[in-house]
C-alpha cells in the first residue's frame, strides 16, 4: 500500500493540512507544534479504515483519548469553529489507485460515544463514477446494506469482493498505530497498557518479539545479520533471550516469564551476562525498532513517536539509516517525529522515498508542514541536514 | 607514558578500532582515544580517504597547524594518530608527487598462488603516502602526528597476524601486497579462523562486532605483523616516536 497524500481540515492545530509521504516520512518541528496531532489524524483516519470511532479504536491506536472540543480545531482566528474533522487519503495498492473523503462529527455539547459519519465518498482514479459518494449519508445504502451513522462506508465497502484490493487497504492501513516506548514496559518491569500483536504500543512484547526474530543457526536476526545488531548495541557481544535466574535478577523486582539477554563484551566471562532491567534503555530501544520494522506481523503502516529517546546521536543516525533501507526493503510507511538532529542525518533525502517534514505554526496558530527538498537551499554536499536544521534554514525551529 | 589522549583519523570504524587496540596494548588502559574522523557520514566524502582528506584540509584551514588544533580542543590532545589506506595512491582524483607519480599510480597485478598482489616498488609507495598526507596537512603536523598508511589495506595486518606462517608468499610479493585482502582473504568463505564473517553484493561486510574479534590476534601477534608488513613497523616507531612512551 503507498499512501499518495493525506489531507486534514480541523483537527487540533491542523486547521488544513495536506502533504505526500514516501516510505519513511520524518517530522520535525518545536515542541507544540503539531507533530503528534498529525500522527493521531492518521490514527483517526485508520480507526474510520477499521468501521468505528470511538474511544476504544482511537486508543487501540495510541490516540489521546479526549473529547469533540479538543479533537476539533478552535483557534482564536477562525470566523466559525467546524463541526467536523475532514480527512482525505489518496492511496494505491496493487496498481488500484484510491481517493477517499470523509466528514465526521460529533457533538461538543453532548458527545456521544461514537463519531457519526457525515459525508463520505471513495473513487478508483481510473474511474469516473465513484464506488460511492454520500453528502450527506442519512439514509444512503451501499448495495443493499444500509449505512448506519456510526459505521464507515468504506469498511462496509471493504467487504465486497469485487473490490479485493480494497478489503486488503483497509486491513493495512486499518493495523496502523502510534508507538511510544516506555523503558519500563521494555524492560519488562511494567505490562502494556496498549497491548498489540506482535509488539506493544509501548513496548511489550518485546522479549517476545526478539526471541521470535532471531535465527542464531543462520546468524540473523530478522533480515539483518546478527553481526548488524551488535555492531548498533556495541558494548554487547551478543543478545539471547531466555528464562530469568537469580544470577543476573534480583529477587527483589517482578520477573517476567522470559527475559532479554546480553552479553557484556568489556566484563568477565561468568559475569558478563545482564537482563534488559539492567541493559541500556538505548539497547532496548535499539531492539524496538528493529523488531517493529522486521516483524512479519508488525503494521505495515504506522507511527514512532520522539523516534530518538534514550539514543545515542550517532547511534541514531546510524538507526534512521538502517530504518530508511528495511523499511523501505519491506514497503512499509512509517511516519516518526524526532527532535534530534542527527536523525536527519540518516536521512537520504535525495531518495524520493525517504522524506523530511519541517512542522511548524502559522502566525495564526495552525500547523504548517513543510517539505524539505535537495535544492539551492539545501546542498548536502556543504552542509549536512542536521546542521542546516540547527541553523533555522529548513523551518521546524522554535524562535528561542 | 605521558600523554593521556589521542585523537584518531581513520577512514572507518573498523580501522578506528584496531588502531585502538593497539595503541592500548602499547600504552596501557590510562590512555584515551578521540574519534576525529569518520565523525560524520551524513554529507558528501564523510568517510573513507575522501573523509580524512577533508578533516586534514578543513583543521588546517580552521586552525592553521595540528599543534594548535590539539591545543584549542578539549580534552587537549597530546597527539595525532591518521590512517589512510595505501590503496588511495589509484584514485584518480589524488594528486601524487611528480617524483612518485609514475612508480605508484598503477597496479602492475601478479597472481600468485590465486591471490592478487601488487607489484610495485614498495618504498616508493610508501614514501608517497607520506607526501601526499603531508600535502594535506599543508606539512604542518608539528611532531604530534603518527601516520598509518598500510601498503594496500589495514586488513593485511589481520592477515599478517594470523597467517604470515601458512599464507604461500614469495619473498617478492609481501603480505602487505596483497589487494583487496579483506575480500579476497578475510571474506573468501564464510568463517575467517573460526569467525564467522558476513558479505554484501560480493564484498566483506566490515562489521565492527565481527572485527573486534580480531583484534587479540594481531596485538599478540604484533612482531610478526611488523616484521611481515613494512609499513607496520613503520607505524609503530612513528607512534612511539610522536606519542612515545
Amino acid at each position: 500500500m503507498n499512501i499518495q497524500r493525506i489531507h486534514i481540515e480541523y483537527f487540533k492545530s491542523h486547521l488544513k493540512t495536506d502533504f505526500e509521504p514516501g516510505n519513511v516520512n520524518v517530522f520535525v518541528g518545536a515542541n507544540g507544534s503539531g507533530k503528534t496531532s498529525l500522527l493521531e489524524a492518521i490514527g483517526l483516519l485508520s480507526a474510520v479504515f477499521n468501521g468505528r470511532v470511538d474511544a476504544q479504536s482511537l486508543r487501540d491506536r495510541g490516540v489521546r483519548l479526549g473529547i469533540p472540543a479538543i479533537y476539533k480545531t478552535a483557534l482564536k482566528s477562525q470566523d466559525k469553529i467546524s463541526n467536523m474533522i475532514h480527512l482525505e487519503l489518496d492511496w494505491e495498492h496493487e496498481k488500484s489507485a484510491w481517493e477517499y473523503t470523509v466528514s465526521l462529527n460529533n457533538p461538543i455539547d453532548k458527545p456521544d460515544p461514537f463519531w457519526s459519519y457525515y459525508t463520505e465518498s471513495l473513487r478508483l482514479k481510473d474511474r469516473s463514477e465513484p464506488v460511492f459518494s454520500y453528502a450527506p449519508r442519512t439514509g444512503m445504502k451501499y448495495k443493499d446494506y444500509s449505512m448506519q451513522p456510526d459505521i464507515s462506508a468504506l469498511s462496509v465497502a471493504a467487504g465486497d469482493a469485487e473490490l479485493p484490493t480494497l478489503g486488503a487497504s483497509r486491513r493495512i492501513f486499518g493495523d496502523y498505530a502510534i508507538f511510544t516506548p516506555s523503558s519500563s514496559v521494555l524492560q519488562g518491569m511494567q505490562s502494556d497498557q496498549m497491548q498489540k500483536n506482535p509488539i506493544g504500543l509501548s513496548g511489550g512484547r518485546l522479549t517476545e518479539s526478539v526471541e521470535e526474530l532471531l535465527k542464531k543457526e543462520s546468524g540473523k536476526f530478522g533480515d539483518i545479520d546478527i553481526a548488524d545488531l551488535n555492531d548498533l548495541i556495541d558494548w554487547a557481544d551478543g543478545v539471547s533471550t531466555g528464562f530469568p535466574s537469580k544470577e543476573i535478577l534480583s529477587p527483589d523486582i517482578p520477573a517476567p516469564k522470559r527475559i532479554i539477554r546480553f552479553t557484556d563484551r568489556y566484563m568477565s566471562a561468568k559475569r558478563n551476562t545482564i537482563s534488559a532491567y539492567d541493559a541500556s534503555e538505548g539497547a532496548l530501544y535499539v531492539l524496538f525498532i528493529l523488531s517493529l520494522i522486521m516483524h512479519d506481523d508488525a503494521p505495515l503502516v504506522c507511527s514512532v513517536d520522539n523516534f530518538d529517546q534514550g539514543l545515542n546521536p550517532r547511534l541514531v543516525r546510524r538507526l534512521t539509516s538502517l530504518v530508511c533501507e528495511l523499511a523501505i526493503a519491506r514497503g512499509k510507511t512509517m511516519f516518526l517525529t524526532s527532535h534530534n538532529p542527527l536523525v536527519l542525518d540518516g536521512l537520504d533525502i535525495r531518495n524520493d522515498r525517504i522524506r523530511l517534514f519541517a512542522v511548524d505554526r502559522k502566525p495564526d496558530g495552525s500547523s504548517i508542514i513543510s517539505r524539505v527538498r535537495v535544492g539551492e537551499m539545501v546542498d548536502l554536499t556543504k552542509d549536512s541536514l542536521s546542521r542546516l536544521w540547527l541553523s533555522g534554514r529548513l523551518g521546524g525551529m522554535p524562535s528561542l | 607514558m605521558s600523554r593521556s589522549t589521542i585523537g584518531l583519523v581513520t577512514e572507518g570504524g573498523t580501522d578506528y578500532d584496531l588502531l585502538c587496540a593497539l595503541l592500548g596494548k602499547w600504552f596501557g588502559p590510562e590512555v584515551m582515544f578521540i574519534c576525529l574522523q569518520p565523525a560524520d557520514s551524513s554529507t558528501e566524502n564523510g568517510s573513507g580517504w575522501k573523509g580524512v582528506r577533508r578533516w586534514c584540509q578543513q583543521t588546517i584551514g580552521e586552525y592553521g597547524s595540528l599543534r594548535d588544533y590539539c591545543d584549542a580542543i578539549e580534552p587537549r590532545l597530546d597527539g595525532i594518530v591518521l590512517q589512510v589506506d595505501g590503496d588511495v595512491v589509484f584514485e584518480q582524483d589524488v594528486e601524487l608527487d611528480a617524483a612518485f607519480e609514475g612508480e605508484t599510480r598503477e597496479r602492475r597485478l601478479v597472481s600468485v598462488g590465486g591471490s592478487k598482489y601488487d607489484r610495485f616498488p614498495l618504498e616508493a609507495k610508501g614514501r608517497a603516502l607520506h607526501a601526499l598526507v603531508s600535502d594535506w596537512l599543508s606539512g604542518k603536523d608539528a611532531g604530534l602526528l603518527a601516520l598509518c598508511v598500510p601498503i594496500d589495506e589495514l586488513e593485511t595486518w589481520i592477515v599478517a597476524a594470523y597467517d604470515s606462517q601458512t599464507y604461500h608468499r614469495p619473498p617478492d610479493y609481501p603480505i602487505e601486497a596483497l589487494v583487496l585482502p579483506a575480500d579476497s582473504v578475510i571474506g573468501h568463505a564464510a568463517e575467517y579462523h573460526g569467525i564467522r564473517v558476513h558479505r554484501r553484493d560480493g564484498r566483506l561486510k566490515k562489521n565492527r562486532s565481527v572485527f573486534r574479534n580480531f583484534h587479540s590476534q594481531v596485538t599478540t601477534e604484533w612482531k610478526t605483523v611488523a616484521s611481515v608488513c613494512s609499513m607496520a613497523s613503520v607505524f609503530e616507531d612513528e607512534v612511539m616516536k610522536a606519542l612515545g612512551k
